[in-house]
């Protein structure tokens, strides 16, 4: 009963901060223009039609397509997040502390600067794909590559496996930082926008490639929950309990990293998210991951278009990297869990 | 201010457009460089301006204007708020995917490349005035540009041989670049009779102790704010390896106006002179 | 039936089970004993399947249990292991739920409950239900393992259930109260092992007794045939006496005390050298002289 009402709060939450994320912005826009421009653009006209003028350009082609990819990367972002401190058992585990983040910003960053050497008949929507694929490469590489690193004994070892991943985290975060230092500043972006991530880049183009690539994962990874509650309790039981803990590992590593990749392929790294959202959701409902992962994905997408909003509005005319407020709102978070909870986190 | 956006593009980006012959002139223009902003005022399309970016400071008008943009991010919605019809901005500092969302929301956008030469300069303003859509005005002003300099460097002052100048960005002590081969102070100081300290490298590159006293300038060049930042002249003569160099024993420190070195524009032939009038 | 077969491991090149065989029928309740390292806990990993031997095999229902699908063996055995470390606050009732979690068919939801119920009351969880794991004291915790591992056989008319310690943290009631459901399913038809650390636990309710030691087994009987003075002396290095109880004629094992002096094994409560004072009385009908003397 409880968890109803959680859910229906956070739909209601998301679309309030849907709403809002579409009404407000640099260029003042009337609610009543708003709504007129989606119902029209839908099929149907309810107050009077639109002027087909620059406003409706505003919200069709800048506001919507961004707050949807804000929706996208914070469920991608969320479930990842959740999905991957089950299988590591550690509450601390996120894309980014493990290198996943980073591997994928390593291969968009790559493949973009080799772009026009390679792919330079490409359309633009397929350049998007690659893109996108490649970055889910480089993640799911590096995240294979952090196992492997952290194997002890045959067995993967939790610690190390953070270490390992901490460790390539820093190498794959310095070569990117390399090839956009060294290469034609113009094609790949800021560093700004690798380490810390910007929604400003939001088209339909890159947000239909995205959609496939959350999606998938979010419908997904519920169907991992049981495996992830028994690895809680001991990855031998799962195999005891007669589930494949192997399988159940790869299918999770491939649907985070394909959300994780995709992400930062369009919108770079966006820190905090995968490592509190988890944490308030649990706080919320229990562990069970039934649980948890859904509601992961529906509170990360509301929580990143709150944050987009802020990075939007609060120093116009310029923007706030979004990674800037996911950390200040995720770090007095952190630190209230961390202080109140010192007994819960540690194994 | 970002020397930084002053650089040579080797590749057009694919998705800039290509300059069209507008019918109408263009009366609202947003302008994201100092250049392109002293330019379209040199042009006399300055009241035509509604915003720029946060290095257009000169001339004073254009110095009131609201800014749109700071260290190169800008929001795209907060640009078209001005309602613009066109945006000036150089080649590259636009995403594809931000000329992709002006191009749906139907705003012209011109990406003008910056060459730094004399051809250079007159093609740049040739290349405004036509997105303007005015070019009988820009072949006033290139052609004006272009006597001017001819003028200017045939009367420059000449020694025996060209001092060395060693250009310094600087941004406090901490951030440090100097001016390589084929960068926009490389090209000016050629032009003002000099000759650039640095041979090895190009572009910008982090300053050196060791840079600096194996190039031994004579001369050290840098922009007004960047020698104040430093903390002005008794302290850049007092850091490592600056006693070792010609240029600090006999104390020429050279500063200039930023934009009136490397705007590479209309005010060129001033530039030139300016210069020359202080390595020589 | 479960036969062992001829099984060895090694790990890391050091041998930890060597030459094993013995077999298992139905309605037997076997308790594995030995000392610290003498091999138990690596031949319950053998048993359940979590690890295979290197030499040898183990035969469950006539067939080899390497070749055993996962699924399908889980419906035959269970396995309590000694640690269960929770990481997550799980509850009580996610936890015993998740011995279900191999099945999924949707015609076995109303088992699922079922099992959950019965187990839960079984092993005294019922009032903890929705506690969190991590609030519950570890005999606690390990009641809800327990109920865990029988709610995953419940359906079933024959398994093999392996507990490694299963009373460790127990109170004195459950201790009892584990062993004797562990009887009850054996006489049903269910077989168990169970490695135990206490001996007259283990002559109470199993019928019958393995003692394993240096990754040997060296016994393997009745309770009266392996629990003799000699064995247990042989086995754990501890003098014991043996008794049969008459009400119950169940053999009973009174181990003998250990009486240490600590100023033998801590030099810091060594006895010194300290002078002591005694009466001296001299020959004369006087005064009895009082005189200190050294001795």
């Amino acid at each position: 009963m409880k968890r109803m009402v959680i859910y229906t709060c956070l739909s209601a939450g998301l679309l309030v901060s849907v709403c809002f994320s579409l009404a407000l912005g640099a260029m003042r826009i009337p609610l009543k223009e708003v709504i007129d421009t989606l119902t029209h653009n839908m099929g149907f006209t309810v107050f009077g039609g639109t002027d087909h003028g620059i406003n409706e350009g505003i919200i069709m082609m800048i506001r919507l397509p961004r707050t949807l990819m804000g929706m996208l990367v914070g469920a991608a972002l969320g479930i990842s997040g959740a999905a991957i401190q089950g299988i590591f058992r550690n509450p601390l585990a996120e894309p980014s502390l493990v290198g996943i983040s980073a591997g994928a910003s390593l291969m968009a960053v790559l493949i973009i600067a080799f772009e026009t050497l390679l792919f330079s008949s490409l359309s633009q929507v397929l350049g998007y794909y690659l893109l996108a694929f490649g970055a889910f490469a480089g993640a799911g590489l590096t995240a294979m590559l952090v196992y492997n690193l952290s194997k002890v004994n045959g067995q993967a070892n939790v610690s190390t496996m953070l270490l390992a991943g901490i460790a390539i985290n820093a190498m794959a975060g310095a070569l990117t930082g390399l090839v956009t230092y060294l290469a034609d500043e113009q094609k790949l972006r800021s560093i700004t926008f690798w380490m810390m991530g910007s929604l400003g880049g939001a088209t339909w183009q890159n947000v239909s490639c995205l959609f496939p690539f959350v999606l998938i994962p979010v419908i997904g990874l519920p169907f991992l929950s049981r495996g992830l509650n028994l690895f809680a309790i001991g990855e031998s039981q799962v195999e005891l309990i007669g589930l494949n803990p192997n399988r159940i590992k790869i299918w999770v590593v491939v649907l985070a990293t394909m959300a994780v990749g995709a992400s930062v392929a369009v919108s770079g790294i966006i820190g905090f998210i995968g490592l509190l959202i988890p944490h308030l959701t649990r706080l919320l409902g229990g562990v069970d991951h039934r649980f948890v992962l859904p509601v992961s994905a529906l509170m990360g997408a509301l929580v990143l278009t709150l944050a987009d909003m802020v990075s939007r509005l609060i120093v116009q005319p310029i923007e706030l990297p979004i990674g800037v407020v996911t950390a200040l709102m995720g770090t007095p978070i952190f630190l209230y869990i961390l202080i109140k909870d010192k007994k819960k986190l540690v194994n | 201010m970002s020397i930084k956006k002053y650089y040579i593009i080797l590749v057009t980006l694919s998705l800039s457009l290509t300059l069209q012959q507008a019918a109408a002139q263009a009366k609202r223009i947003i302008t994201l460089s100092s250049a392109i902003s002293e330019t379209v005022n040199a042009l006399g399309y300055g009241k035509s301006i509604l915003a720029t970016d946060v290095t257009s400071v000169s001339p004073e008008e254009i110095n009131r204007l609201p800014k749109v943009s700071r260290n190169r991010s800008f929001s795209v919605e907060s640009i078209t708020a001005f309602r613009p019809d066109l945006i000036l901005v150089p080649e590259g500092d636009f995403s594809k995917e931000n000329l992709y969302q002006f191009k749906s929301l139907g705003i012209r956008v011109v990406s003008i490349r910056q060459e730094f030469s004399v051809e250079g300069a007159t093609k740049f303003i040739r290349q405004i005035a036509a997105a303007i859509g005015d070019k009988t005005r820009g072949e006033q002003l290139a052609q004006k540009t272009e006597n001017s300099v001819n003028t200017t460097l045939s009367l420059l002052k000449k020694g025996n041989k060209p001092p060395k100048v060693l250009f310094i960005y600087a941004r406090g002590v901490g951030t440090m670049n100097v001016a390589g081969k084929g960068s926009s102070i490389d090209a000016i100081i050629k032009l003002a009779g000099g000759k650039n300290a640095i041979q090895e490298f190009s572009d910008f590159k982090p300053y050196t102790t060791e840079a600096l006293i194996k190039s031994n300038p004579d001369i050290i060049l840098m922009f007004d704010f960047g020698l104040s930042s430093l903390g002005g002249r008794e302290a850049f003569l007092d850091l490592p390896g600056v006693a070792y160099t010609n240029a600090g024993k006999n104390k020429r420190i050279v500063e200039m106006n930023g934009p009136l070195l490397i705007n590479f524009s209309n005010r060129l032939p001033e530039a030139i002179k300016a210069l020359n009038n202080r390595i020589l | 039936m479960l036969r062992v077969e001829s099984i060895s491991y090694k790990l890391n090149n050091r041998p930890l089970l060597k030459d094993i065989s013995f077999s298992i029928r139905p309605g037997e309740i076997v308790a594995l004993l030995g000392s610290n390292g003498a091999g138990k806990s690596t031949l319950m990993r053998l048993l359940s399947g979590e690890r295979k031997p290197d030499t040898g095999r183990i035969m469950l229902y006539g067939e080899d249990l390497a070749a055993y699908n996962r699924k399908i063996l889980a419906a035959k055995r269970a396995y309590l292991q000694q640690h269960n470390p929770i990481s997550m606050a799980f509850t009580v009732r996610e936890v015993v739920m998740m011995g279900r979690y191999g099945f999924k068919s949707r015609s076995s939801a109303k088992n699922d409950q079922m099992a959950l119920r019965e187990t839960m009351e079984l092993c005294g969880l019922t009032d903890l239900a929705d506690r969190s794991m991590l609030s519950l004291s570890g005999g606690e915790q390990q009641r809800v393992h327990l109920a865990r591992v029988l709610a995953q056989l419940w359906d079933n008319k024959d398994a093999v259930l392996l507990l490694d310690e299963p009373t460790n943290n127990m109170d004195l009631q459950f201790q009892h109260q584990t062993l004797a459901i562990a009887a009850a399913m054996a006489k049903k038809g269910y077989m168990i092992i169970v490695v135990l650390h206490e001996v007259n636990l283990a002559a109470q309710y199993a019928s019958r007794i393995i003692i394993l030691k240096d990754g040997r087994k060296w016994w393997d009987g009745t309770p009266v045939q392996v629990l003799t003075p000699q064995h247990i002396y042989t086995a754990f290095g501890i003098h014991a006496q043996a008794y049969t109880d008459q009400s119950s004629l169940k053999t009973v094992i009174v181990p003998k005390e250990i009486k240490l002096d600590a100023a033998k094994f801590n030099s810091n409560l060594q006895v010194l050298h300290q002078p002591v004072y005694k009466l001296k009385t001299t020959e004369t009908d006087e005064l009895i002289n009082l005189q200190s003397v050294k001795i």
